[in-house]
């Protein structure tokens, strides 16, 4: 991104439909690619932000359209931040995510859960937080990684 | 969802047309792959090279297909773009699937 660009912001709504994601999804790896991010860095954030619309969609709202989803996009020189909110149910507090299995077992490896463990590994911060109804997921990336 | 399928020997090549298998199309998708393993197949090669996104849902149904199998047979995939291995070696997904560049070194490993 060029040194001279001020912090801006765009905030886009979906409809809780798991086929209006990938809409999202586009949207952000759009925003990635005018900030001259590699590929890969693009396609990682696309994922964290579908990742935690599809937990809003599955989770919060139980997969029943008819319901907003708030998606908040907001870039400065420094890194990018993503905020996911939704007015369903609340996520409950849970513990550090992981992803332990043994690969030479099948019955080990896991078909669900991964999206929070995702988001966690590439993120540099991630903060749910509830205020009133609305429920937010921040996810804060650093343009200069911290690894 | 469209997905082709042909049959080399007893190998069958299952091939999404689509660039995208995320939680919108992961049940369709496990669907049909569990459909062609309870039809007797048992080697199957997927082949990704049209798939530029997978989410978390698409991966888990791949590993469903996997476990469907029941250890009767190998599920390995072809085609991978850089980007989708990036998930598989988060996720070390790499370490469970056995992953070639071409259909055609899947087909002999097989």
């Amino acid at each position: 991104m060029p040194e001279s660009m001020p912090q801006k912001e765009i905030t886009f709504l979906i409809d809780s439909n798991l086929d209006n994601v990938s809409l999202a999804g586009v949207a952000v790896r759009g925003i990635c690619s005018y900030l001259s991010l590699t590929e890969a860095d693009a396609y990682y954030l696309e994922l964290c932000v579908v990742e935690a619309v599809n937990n809003a969609i599955k989770h919060a709202y139980g997969s029943e359209a008819g319901h907003t989803v708030e998606i908040n996009i907001i870039y400065s020189k420094d890194g990018i931040t993503f905020e996911i909110s939704d007015w369903g149910e609340k996520m409950l507090p849970q513990g550090l995510p992981r992803l332990n299995f043994d690969a030479g077992n099948p019955v080990t490896i896991p078909e669900r859960g991964m999206g929070l463990f995702i988001i966690d590994s590439v993120m540099d911060k991630v903060i749910y937080s509830s205020e009133g109804a609305k429920n937010t997921l921040t996810m804060r990336k650093y343009f200069h990684y911290k690894k | 969802m469209q997905i082709e399928s042909i049959k080399a020997g007893d190998v069958l090549i299952v091939k999404p047309a689509e660039k995208r298998i995320d939680a919108s199309v992961a049940t369709e998708f496990k669907g049909k792959m569990v459909d062609w393993i309870n039809e007797g197949n048992t080697k199957i090669i997927l082949n990704l090279a049209n798939v530029d996104f997978i989410d978390s849902s698409g991966l888990g149904a791949i590993v469903s297909s996997l476990k469907a199998l029941g250890g009767n047979g190998d599920l390995v995939i072809s085609g991978l773009q850089e980007t989708v291995m990036g998930l598989f070696r988060l996720t070390r997904m790499n370490k469970v699937f056995q992953i070639f560049s071409s259909e055609q070194e899947a087909i002999q490993a097989l």
